[in-house]
């Protein structure tokens, strides 16, 4: 029973952290900032949801859902490019510059999201502090239909989004000429401008298609996990981080597989050390942390994210 | 000649790769100590990734470098390029890499190796390192005053002309006291006077330390000038070596540089 | 009433550490370019460090069986009290004792730290710190020794055998600022060392240093010895201020703080961090005086700090991206220069 839960959980992990890695290399190819504030898309859309589902009277379908998150993350994060990364960009500062002021934001979201959620749990007189399970009301539907009553309701959700998000994301980014602007633009900026691509434009929907699939993450979350507190993206973001930097924070299908690995190794690694020895749910962190310290000294990610021509193995020989 | 020539530095049939495509295939160069060689060639020929092998910036994928440490050779390749430079090889770079937020006198100061108020003890105590210091700050007036550009020492790389910031980086390498300088294209940018005067330095260098140049240039005119022998690298190949003179009429280069 | 002397000793006290910290940051993340978001996991490190030897190591010298009663139960608690005001030599002793292992310790803990993030760029330096700093409160929660989530109190304050609150804050602070001086005084000389010209060479283009010979990893990992041994000795010191310590106080929020006091205060200079620390601290120390606003807004004032002090850090970030206080080059070198260029013309 236990081997069948881990298995169910890799699962549903795999689609989150995919839905939330692949965003992440993809804003970082296209706009070489490194975002810490990446997890809080998550929260948001997730957090949205639990709102609406309370202010609807417990009634809410995964498609309101999903459009809500996914228009709230995209919002969220086209704002912070057009407030503070933009403007940063035009002072020409160092790459650490942005990633402090990624961290600022990071920290301004999450307290305010501490502060709407104190204030609608006066209003609601429920707990938003920390929120139970949602169950969507459609889905319940289909799974009637399709006599799928057996399965955990977030396999269905999770599927069903990440199949539609991926088959969404390949037709874009292969098929229309809109998505081959955006390709370009990750690749070469200056060289699609010269091309006559409305860049800036193109930038601000990089950003909002970046928070708006991060967000759909949170949707599956809030279906899956019993408890979602406002610091749950600070629980994602080293899984998150982890699959992104294994992908080099350039290859968008390396950083899928990661993901897929990431979830397995770790939920059935958990179900393992939790059955023999007892161990805490919490030392997931410590397990993924290994796993980077281990990518670190094999393979070191350089490229994308700079490095030093460094050997720590030398050969010298006299002759 | 009459003395027998001591070779400072060798590459033997040194290849690279990035990725499958063939950058540098079977190079094999040797250096006389003491001499002036330029590298020519036209641009993608590979010239710059030869200097980033010899400086331990790229690990050859084939062949090796020897380089002759007080009288034996040893191979110098998979060395990191900081070991490289404390085996007194130094280089500059093709797009100059001034260190931003220092002035340019102080950028002449970090290149001497080992200095005394580099180790954190050291650092804490000021007077171990103070005496060192003042002879270092000297020194750099020194060369800064012979190319009259005193008045830039307190300016800081993004106030400086271009023409000037080559000059520096240039100037930055000649601090160190190596053995054998690689110098990218260190006239590039500088106005014919200043190039002449760069080039009448690095002769008195050579004459007075009897140190080893290896320059990469375009301005053929001028460097024939200097050089005693050059290496005409074309497509990752060696195409010719020979005199200045000899080479400048050599058919082959003349269809790589002009085409056909 | 309120007690100015009290708010004083208190403040200047949590000045004292913070600023440790943010000098210490200024001069690996600022000077040195090693992009340090996981300081609270030295400082944390530094903390339990503290709270383990001034506890156990007290109790088993005082020949109190620890396994019985162990520092986290009301039995040690109790006995810690009566040993930290009965046996002044022996509580100062433990205390000197803690600060050297935990400076040492601590410092090592960064020093193979470095091996792996060494080579990579700064985005993934700065992301496998702030891993660590989580991995570590993790490991706090699931260990029973150290109190696990509810971690340990009663940690003895070295001078609280003087008997008056005030006299044994008083010298705490002293020790305290004592220490700041010499964690300033060491980075003042390295900035203006040559060993401070290497490292703002390093942070310009760690490439360009390497190829004139710096060796930028061992350099990197000496300087990061250093500070993370100094963050150590601060997490000593605050554990024992505060006489606790438990998972909840060794939060990202921290490294985020002293981010931000060195961000108000300029990066690039110590005194910057200082200054900073000071305007920040007295921030957070005067938000607990007005508690009473507690009444009148909805919510908790606690969640306004943080959103208050993002947002000065991003508008300044964004209008002053160098900082309000910039650096300047080393006094000495440019009078030294400046004789020898009347020399020379």
């Amino acid at each position: 029973m236990e081997i069948y839960r881990a298995i169910l959980c890799s699962y549903v992990f795999s689609w989150i952290y995919i839905l939330s890695s692949l965003p992440l290399t993809l804003s970082y190819r296209t706009t070489k900032v490194f975002n810490f504030a990446h997890p809080i898309f998550i929260t948001y859309g997730a957090y949205v949801v639990i709102i609406v589902n309370e202010v609807l009277g417990r009634e809410i379908p995964l498609a309101v859902a999903v459009f809500l998150a996914f228009v709230v993350g995209g919002l969220v994060s086209l704002i912070s490019h057009l407030l503070v990364f933009k403007p940063l960009s035009y002072q020409r500062v160092s790459s650490n510059v942005y990633m402090v002021t990624s961290m600022g934001l990071w920290f301004i979201y999450q307290y305010v999201l501490y502060i709407v959620c104190q204030l609608l749990t006066r209003r609601y007189d429920v707990n938003f502090l920390s929120y139970s399970t949602i169950e969507y009301k459609d889905v319940r539907f289909l799974q009637d239909v399709l006599g799928l009553n057996s399965m955990p309701q977030y396999t269905i959700t999770a599927t069903l989004i990440g199949v539609s998000v991926g088959v969404a994301l390949y037709i874009l980014f292969n098929k229309t000429v809109l998505g081959l602007s955006l390709r370009g633009i990750a690749d070469n900026a200056s060289l699609v401008a010269i091309c006559g691509v409305p860049i800036n434009r193109l930038v601000n929907l990089t950003w909002f298609l970046v928070g708006g699939i991060t967000a759909l993450s949170g949707v599956i979350w809030v279906n899956f996990s019993g408890s979602t507190t406002p610091d749950l993206g600070l629980n994602i973001v080293v899984d998150n981080f982890a699959a992104a930097f294994i992908g080099g924070l350039y290859s968008l299908p390396i950083t899928a597989v990661a993901s897929i690995v990431l979830a397995l190794i770790e939920n059935m690694l958990l179900a393992v050390l939790n059955y023999y020895f007892g161990v805490q749910p919490t030392v997931r962190i410590a397990i993924v942390f290994g796993i980077v310290l281990a990518i670190l000294v094999a393979r070191p990610p350089m490229g994308a994210g700079g490095g030093l021509p460094y050997r720590f193995i030398k050969r010298v020989s006299r002759k | 000649m009459s003395k027998e020539v001591r070779h400072i530095l060798a590459t033997r049939n040194v290849s690279k790769y990035f990725e499958g495509v063939k950058v540098l295939e079977k190079v094999s160069i040797t250096i006389p100590e003491g001499g002036i060689i330029g590298l020519i060639g036209p641009n993608g020929s590979g010239k710059t990734t030869l200097f980033n092998i010899i400086t331990g910036f790229h690990v050859p994928s084939e062949g090796e470098v020897l380089y002759r440490a007080s009288n034996e050779f040893i191979r110098i390749d998979g060395l990191n390029p900081h070991e490289i430079y404390r085996l007194r090889i130094v280089r500059t770079f093709q797009l100059p890499r001034l260190f931003h937020s220092l002035t340019v006198i102080e950028n002449l100061l970090v290149t001497p190796v080992g200095q005394r108020g580099e180790s954190i003890l050291n650092a804490v105590r000021w007077r171990t390192w103070l005496e060192e210091e003042k002879n270092l700050v000297k020194k750099a007036l020194g060369i800064l005053a012979m190319f009259n550009k005193l008045e830039i020492a307190f300016k800081y790389p993004a106030q400086l002309s271009v023409a000037d910031i080559k000059l520096v980086e240039t100037l930055r390498g000649l601090m160190a006291n190596a053995r054998l300088y690689l110098l990218d294209e260190p006239l590039a940018g500088l106005d014919f006077a200043t190039a002449r005067r760069l080039l009448n330095f690095i002769k008195e260098i050579r004459n007075s330390y009897n140190v080893t140049f290896i320059i990469i240039e375009h301005r053929i005119d001028l460097l024939m000038e200097t050089v005693d022998y050059v290496y005409v690298l074309h497509n990752g190949r060696l195409l010719a070596s020979g005199k200045p003179d000899e080479v400048i009429q050599n058919p082959d280069v003349v269809k790589a540089y002009v085409g056909e | 009433m309120i007690d100015i002397t009290g708010f004083l000793i208190n403040w200047l006290e949590y000045f004292a550490i913070y600023a440790i910290l943010a000098v210490t940051l200024s001069l690996e993340s600022g000077i040195s370019g090693i992009t340090n978001f996981g300081k609270v996991a030295f400082f944390g490190l530094g903390a339990y460090l503290g709270a383990i030897i001034n506890t156990y190591l007290l109790l088993a010298i005082s020949g109190v069986d620890v396994v019985k009663a162990p520092p986290y139960t009301a039995e040690g608690v109790i006995a810690l009290i009566e040993i930290s005001t009965l046996n002044p030599a022996l509580v100062l002793g433990v205390f000197t004792l803690s600060i050297l292992v935990s400076f040492i310790v601590t410092g090592v803990f960064g020093y193979l730290l470095t091996y792996p993030i060494i080579r990579v760029g700064s985005g993934f330096v700065g992301f496998t710190l702030l891993c660590v700093g989580e991995v570590l409160r993790g490991i706090y929660v699931n260990m029973e020794f150290v109190g696990g989530t509810n971690g340990m109190l009663g940690i003895p304050q070295p001078f609280i055998w003087l008997g008056i609150p005030m006299l044994s804050g008083l010298c705490y602070l002293l020790l305290s600022v004592t220490i700041l001086a010499l964690t300033y005084i060491v980075t003042d000389r390295i900035l203006g060392s040559p060993l401070g010209r290497t490292l703002r060479s390093i942070r310009d283009d760690d490439i360009a240093a390497l190829c004139l010979g710096k060796d930028v990893p061992k350099i990197k990992s000496k300087i990061f010895f250093l500070t993370s041994g100094f963050s150590g000795v601060a997490g000593t010191l605050y554990a024992c201020y505060v006489s606790s310590v438990n998972p909840q106080m060794f939060v990202t929020l921290v490294t985020f703080n002293v981010w931000a006091m060195i961000i108000i205060g300029g990066s690039e200079s110590p005194i910057g961090a200082i200054i900073g620390a000071l305007i920040l601290t007295l921030i957070e120390r005067i938000l607990p005086l007005i508690a009473s606003l507690n009444e009148y807004l909805p919510f908790t004032p606690d969640y306004l700090r943080p959103v208050f002090i993002g947002l000065i850090m991003t508008i300044v970030l964004i209008k002053y991206p160098r900082g309000l206080i910039s650096m300047k080059p080393p006094k000495f070198i440019k009078s030294a220069v400046e004789e020898l260029i009347r020399e020379a013309s």
